[in-house]
This record gives structure tokens, sequence and C-alpha cells, in this order.
């Protein structure tokens, strides 16, 4: 099977010592570039001498978070050996954090699956491929409707394409939903109410013009490390900016910001209120923006959805009378001071202000209300439309915007997005996939939540979902309420669990059929990162052992429906959903795996699910683009023949589906009038709050050494020195009070489960009294097994980050 | 195995920016280059990638050093020999 070939090669040393001195000098080139910002630079071991090397070297994204920063990845002899920044990729600028330091050895974990395992009473057998995908497609005919497809934002934007045309196209079915739904649904909600269509309006060059930074429950120093890194050294260049961390606990971000405001949690829900009550107050809002370009809203209790109901500028600053800086103060345990330093300066003009948030906001009961309402500060005080300043939500997977928000793995979606509720998108949708009128299913399907629920719940107790098949992600340690929405499966023989990854999980542990998965430059890929920019890389190294492709998996199964005669895999002329056509128009047989490199499937499904990205003005450029690209921000439209992306949406000059004359523009406006949605939100408390019984709030979240769920990062061995295990972080007094040191062996329980951990005291986080947190990183520590699964009205998005804890020692 | 990595320097009470070089000086495995403002480019050989993340956090730990981001990893020793 035939590679794609690196775009250029780089010399060759006859011994060690000098590929070593080679290296050496590269490395320091490359360094010295970054340091000194030259900008004529490019990768010091591509541009060297015309002598050929072993190592070849290749552009790809990082495959860990949302940040999108892209790599350099070396290869010799077939494995990959060296890992650069690439200088030219505006998002990193040749900088990588300590887990993109690492990203090539997490190809190379000691236990990679290598072949399919099917179980057999307590054990797994090794299977065939074939006979691994004729289980599935068994599984499949017996019983369309009760099948489910649970993916998430690793998915790269083909295989998330494939596994949505394979549910929606193939079985009409809309059972399908991604990891994505526990990280960032409630931003999706939170745009698509205040703009009427999702995603930022700006970008990551707004880190490198703004005033003002507020952290809204964000710790990007430790999450989005070299994005936090672009604000660190403007700062160490003397340049002025402000930094402000909103939070629940202090945070190695905290370390670097001039205010540090400690809230309870729903508390940014009284803040916003607050600084939009001192705007009015204070006339400091911008009254030209918000008469030219703005509508006011509010939920709708008698009927709630997603739009809530008009009410005007006077109902709206009486909705915020009650939020004075000082009963804000008494809601959110924020200080009225740092209300008014908050509110002091939105309302000055002269500043240019971004907000940045990630899960804090997203993973909240009240997740939609909160995005809603930063934005709505934002509009109010008109700090929108000029780079610098801009709301602007961060995600934590690597395609959570590229694979599930544009091309639509939620369960209510289509492509470019579309939703399956409405009949006018479902006909553009069956037009593109050539199905018969009424293919696909009106009625959305089930969410994370319910579709795990059900998954869990015997069918005689209503549990219709009997099978589900999980690919690149690892529910079974991410989950909230894990006792009730996985743990449950276990003995359960009638439910039938199919897990594709790379390495055994938590999820695999009560897997019937295990499948190795090829993972990042083992295959082709694209990846859409959180400032709409679509990224593209080219498979490097063989996948090991039998492991293969995630998208070939889901073609190879939609193929043995077809040749099973499951109607739903043909389309409307017959032929095969999936069909490639080779250049005398003869079908590529690309469900055989020693065939499916023989085209670039990638670049076939991309060129298909581009036809989706006008509708929302989410253009998407050639395949071919992002091949000589480091990704490139949708829209991409051509300008005297080019193919130019977008930096800032909506703003007159900035975005090309501006009208010539309009300074701001919100041409997707849910009123239908060009105008964005200010929202009025009450404060409401969390779902769960302390009691006597439970007298702790636990926070969950993540730690700079490792990623999601470990799975990767654990099995590289400076990572996973550096940060062995999990860790409940404590207050001292709350410690002293229950006269626990540090290190001592803890029991923290929740009304939902238990587990044993390690106190940490005056950690690296430091929560304040009443309160703990428990990163998720750790599958020997399932603290999922405590949180709540509460959800979001609308985004339907479970809150991580407030559940009611007690603990004792050991 | 080798690394580079870009050092922002920080100027700690008590200490120069000289300081800090001649403690980076002191360590055979660190070469450093030219320093741009307050950006300084150093490389790090090493025989392991344990010895290479220790060396990268004595660093990162060092008094006038305000954080450290990493350029450029090499690490085919490790892969081949495991």
């Amino acid at each position: 099977m035939a590679l794609p070939q690196p775009a250029q090669s780089s010399p060759t040393l006859s011994s060690n010592a000098e590929r070593r001195n080679f290296l050496k000098t590269s490395a320091m080139a490359a360094a010295t570039a970054v340091a000194s910002g030259s900008s004529t630079w490019n990768l010091p071991v591509i541009q060297g001498s015309e002598r050929s090397d072993d190592v070849k070297w290749n552009k790809a994204p990082c495959r860990f978070c949302g940040t999108g920063c892209h790599v350099q990845v070396g290869v010799q002899d077939g494995k990959v050996v060296a890992v650069a920044g690439d200088r030219n990729a505006e998002v990193n600028k040749g900088l990588l954090c300590v887990k993109g330091y690492h990203v090539g050895a997490a190809l190379y974990g000691e236990d990679r699956l290598k072949s399919p395992l099917l179980r057999r009473g307590d054990k797994y057998v090794a299977i065939s491929w074939d006979e691994a995908i004729g289980v599935i497609a068994d599984r499949i005919a017996a019983a369309p409707s009760q099948f489910a497809f649970y993916g998430s934002g690793q998915w790269t934007i083909p295989e998330g394409y494939a596994a949505l045309k394979f549910m929606k196209g193939g079985l009409g079915n809309n059972h399908i939903d991604p990891n994505a739904r526990l990280c960032m649904a409630s931003a999706v909600t939170g745009f698509l109410a205040t703009y009427g269509v999702d995603e930022p309006a700006g970008c990551y060059d707004d880190l490198d013009k703004c005033d003002v930074l507020i952290m809204w429950g964000n710790n990007p120093a430790e999450m989005h490390p070299v994005l936090f890194s672009r604000v660190v050294d403007r700062r160490s260049r003397g340049e002025k900016v402000l930094l402000i961390d909103i939070g629940t606990r202090r945070t190695r971000t905290t370390t670097h910001c001039n205010h540090y405001l400690e809230m309870k949690g729903h508390g940014d829900l009284a803040i916003a209120n607050g600084i939009a009550h001192l705007l009015l107050a204070k006339k400091t809002y911008s009254q030209e923006f918000v008469s030219s370009f703005c509508n006011f809203k509010a939920p709708d209790d008698a009927n709630p959805n997603l739009h809530g109901k008009s009410i005007s500028f006077e109902e709206y600053a009486e909705h915020l009378k009650p939020y004075t800086p000082e009963y804000v103060e008494e809601l959110s345990g924020v200080p009225a001071e740092q209300i008014r330093l908050l509110a002091d300066l939105f309302g000055n003009p002269e500043l240019k202000i971004t907000s940045l948030w990630c899960m804090g906001m997203n993973q909240h009961t009240r997740g939609t209300a909160i995005n809603s309402m930063v934005h709505g500060i934002h509009l109010l005080s008109g700090h929108f439309g000029r780079p610098g300043d801009a709301p602007t939500s961060l995600t934590g997977q690597p395609s959570a915007c590229g694979t599930v928000r544009e091309v639509g793995t939620l369960s209510h979606t289509l492509p470019g997005g579309r939703l399956v509720a409405t009949p006018e998108h479902r006909q553009q949708t069956e037009e593109i996939w050539k199905l018969p009128p009424g293919k696909i299913n009106p009625v959305p399907g089930f969410h994370t939540v319910q579709m795990w629920e059900s998954f869990c719940t015997p069918k005689a107790e209503g549990g219709v979902i009997d099978t589900i098949w999980v690919q690149v992600t690892n529910p079974g340690q991410t989950l909230p309420n894990l006792n009730k929405l996985f743990n449950k499966k276990e003995g359960m023989k009638e439910k039938f669990l199919i897990v594709s990854d790379v390495y055994p999980t938590a999820t695999t542990r009560l897997a019937d059929l295990i499948l190795p998965s090829a993972m990042w430059v083992e295959k082709n890929g694209m990846f859409g990162n959180s400032e709409r920019r679509t990224q593209q890389w080219f498979k490097m190294v063989e996948p090991p052992g039998e492991a293969r492709d995630d998208c070939w998996q889901t073609i190879a199964v939609a193929h043995r429906l077809f040749e099973k005669g499951f109607d739903g895999m043909k389309d409307r002329d017959g032929r095969f959903l999936f069909e490639v056509l080779d250049q005398e128009s003869k079908p590529v047989p690309i469900w055989n795996w020693k065939n499916y490199y023989d085209t670039n499937v990638d670049q076939h499904l991309f060129e298909e699910y581009r036809l989706f990205s006008r509708l929302k003005h989410k253009d998407l450029a050639p395949y071919a683009e992002y091949v000589k690209a480091r990704g490139l921000r949708w829209p991409v439209v051509q300008v005297n023949g080019q193919w130019t992306e977008t930096r800032h949406r909506f703003a007159g000059g900035l975005d090309p589906y501006v009208s010539n004359g309009k300074r701001i523009q919100f041409y997707h406006s849910s009123t239908k009038d060009d105008r964005a949605q200010i929202w009025f939100h009450p404060w409401i408390p969390p779902a769960e709050v302390p009691d006597a019984e439970y007298p702790f709030m636990l926070c969950t979240g993540r730690v700079l050494e490792h990623w999601h769920s470990g799975s990767m990062t654990r099995r590289i061995p400076e990572l996973s020195r550096a940060m062995p295990t999990a860790y409940v972080e404590m207050n001292a007094a709350d410690a002293a009070d229950a006269g626990i040191r540090n290190g001592d062996q803890v029991i923290v329980e929740s009304r939902r489960g238990s587990m044993e951990i390690q106190a940490w005291i005056e950690g690296r986080g430091k929560p304040p009294k009443g309160t703990v947190f428990v990163p998720f990183f750790d599958e020997t520590k399932m603290v999922n097994n405590l949180t709540l699964d509460a959800v979001d009205p609308f985004s339907k998005q479970p809150d991580y980050k407030k559940s009611a804890v007690r603990i004792r020692k050991v | 195995m080798i690394a580079s990595l870009v050092a922002t320097l920080k100027r700690a009470e008590g200490s120069s920016f000289e300081d800090t070089l001649n403690r980076l000086r002191q360590r055979n495995e660190i070469e450093i280059g030219q320093i741009y403002g307050v950006r300084l480019p150093l490389t790090i050989e090493a025989e392991s990638t344990q010895e290479l993340e220790l060396l990268t956090q004595w660093v990162q730990g060092l008094n006038g050093i305000l954080h450290v981001d990493i350029v450029f990893a090499s690490f085919e020793r490790s892969i081949v020999g495991e």
C-alpha cells in the first residue's frame, strides 16, 4: 500500500556523531528562529542541504487538544522519531507544550491493540477482520433502529462524516452522538441562541491584540498552554495585557493573572448579570452598538426553547435591577469591588477585551445561559467585531469544531449546520447523498446521556438501544455517574458493546468486540480546531499489527450490509452509499483494506462534505488547498482566484459575507434582522449543592501532563512519571479539620459512588474552603463514579464541576 | 536525544540574566544560543528521555526562568529501544 510522499527530504549523514551534530544544529536553529521571531525561517531540517537523509518530515496537527498546534513529524525506518513545533504554523509559531513534545511517543505504547478481539465468556479470542465486520453487520441488520454510534471530536472530519452518513443516510437512524456533548455542547447552544449560528466570530489573533484577557472558569496555562504562552510572551516583551481569572480554585493560570476573582459554583451567572447591571446603571454600555445591532431575549418559561422570547430594552433593564454588586457578591462570593472592576473595564470603549472559556462554562447545568450571557456582555458594551474584542470559547478535543459542530455528528444535526427536524435540511442532505426522498428520520436521536441510559437499561424495562459502537473515545471513564450510565452494562448479555480504540481502556473492559484502530499519522486525516481552522495531514507510518483506520471500519461494515442486500446502504440508484470511482468510472473497492489507500478516501469524503458548507457560510476550500496550508479558517472564499481564509466574522471589511458598507452584520440572526440577541437569564443555584451530609463541592478537570482520559498520555513514560496518578486537592483548613495530611489516603463519596484516593494539600491547584478538585485522567481513580448526570436543558451537557461529596480518612 | 527550547527569562530579585545564563552554562548537556530580549534559545542533549525530561524540568525550575516552550524533540532511541 503506497504511502503519500512527504513534501521534501533532508540530508543524510554518514555517522551517528555527524547526524547528532546535524540534529543539534537544526534544533538550535529552530529555537533561535522562534526566539528571534524571524518570519523567514522554515524548519531547518527540511531546509537543510541538498543531501538526502533517512529522516523524512511532514506536517500534521497535534493529536491532542483543540488548540490545533502544527508539528513537523520526522519519520525514519517506518517509525516516528522526532517532533518539532512548526514555525510556519500561525497557531503555535513553532512552539509546543509538554504533551505535543511527546505526541509521537503516543503511538508506541507497549500494549497497542493489534487484532480484533471477540468476547467469549470471560475471555477474548482473536478473530479476523472479516469475522468482526460480519458480527457488527449482523447485529445492525437484526435491529437497525436499536443500534447507536458513539464517537467524539477525536474523529477526523472524514471519519465523522462517514459515521454520520452511515447512520442518518444509511440506517435512517439518528442515534449518533459524540463525547463532545460532554465538552462543548453548551458553547454551541450559546452561539446559536446569540448569533443564530455556531462557532466563534474571533480567532487566536485576538490573543495578540487584546488589552484585557478574561478567563471564565478557564485554566489555559495547563489546558491550552501554547495559546496562553502567546499572551505571557507579549507581557515578557513589555506589552501591557491585563489578565483576569474568574474561577472556583487557584490554578497555574492564576499565578500569571493581575486579578483573581474566586467565585462559588454558578457564581458566573450572577457576575455576568452584575456587569450588565452596572453598564446600564452607569450608562457605560454602547448605546450605538446595541441600538444598531442587538435585540433582547429572556427565557420563555411557558414554552422553554433555545430562542426564548423577545423582550424590550426596558424589560431587560428591569430584570437586571436586583443584580447590584452587593447582591452579586452574596450570590457569587466575589467582592462587590471586583464586580465594579469588571464593569469598568467593559465600560471603557478604548480597551480591547477578549473572553476565553472552555469546560468551566460549558459543563454547567445552565451552560447555555452563561455562554449567552458572556456573549451578551460583549455585545452590550460594544466589545465585539474588532481584532482583540471577542468572546471566544475553546475546545478540549482536536476536532470538536471540525467534526462535531461542522460535520454535525450530534444526534439532532446534519452536515453544515443543518437539523434533522427541518424538512428543507433533510431534503438538501438527501439530494447530496442521492437518497430516496424521506429517507432521513426527522426525529432527533438520543443525546449522550439518553443513549447510555437506554443502553444500560434492560430491554424489558424500555432500554431500546441494544448495540453501541464506540470509536475514538472512552465513555467508560468520561461519562458522568458511571454507575448508572456505564457500569450497569456488566453482565447484561442482551446488550452488545463494540469498541474501536488504540489501547485497552475503561471502555474496552466491558466490550464484547474490540477493534484495533490506527491513530494520528498512521492514517490520513483532517481536524478542525477552536478557531475555525481546518487542517490536513497524510499518513506517514503503518499502524501496528492488524490495526486499521476507523473510517475504513465504518465503510467496511456499510459494504457488508450492502452485500447482504440492506437497502439503506444503497443510494436511490442502487449504488453503494460510499462508492468511490476511479478515473475510468469504476468503483474502487475501498471496503477491502488492501485497496483502501488505492485512492485518497479522505479527499473523496471531504469534497462531498464541503458541498454542505455554504448554507451557514462556513465555506470550505478544495482538499488540495489544505494540503498546501497549515490550516485555513472558514469561511474560505475565492478572492482574485486565491482561496482566502476569514479571521473575524460578522465585521465589515473582515468577513466577506458582510454586505458592503455595514460595520457589523449578524447575517444568521435568529430574528432575521441581522441582529444578535442579548440575553437575560436569572441566577439559579447548581443542581446539587453541599449539605450537612455531603459538605464539599467536587470539581473535576484536567492537568497539564495528561490529555482527556489519559489513555494515550499515561502510556508516555515521561508524562506518566511527571503526573503518575490522580489526587484530591483539598483546602488546608478543611484537611486540618478532618485530620488529613498530605499524602493520606481518603475516601471521597457522593450519593452516586465512592473512590479511594490520595490527598494533596496546597498542591498545584488551591481550592477554597468547602471545595475539592479531582482530575479525571486516571482510569485507576474513577472520579466519574461520583459525578452528577444532571444536564443543561438545551445543550444536554452534564455538569462535572459541581457534585456534593464527603471525605473521610481511610 | 536532543531537544531545543526557548526559555523566557525574568528578572528575579537579587539576580541578573547573566546569573541565570551562568547556571545554564555550567551544565555540559545544555548549550545556549544568542539571547533575543528575554528569549533564550537552548539545546539539551541527553542519553535518555528521562534525563531529557529532568533537565527540562531543571531549566524550568531555575529562579530566573519565567517559562519554557519546547520547539524540537527527537526521541528515536527510546522508541527503538522499547
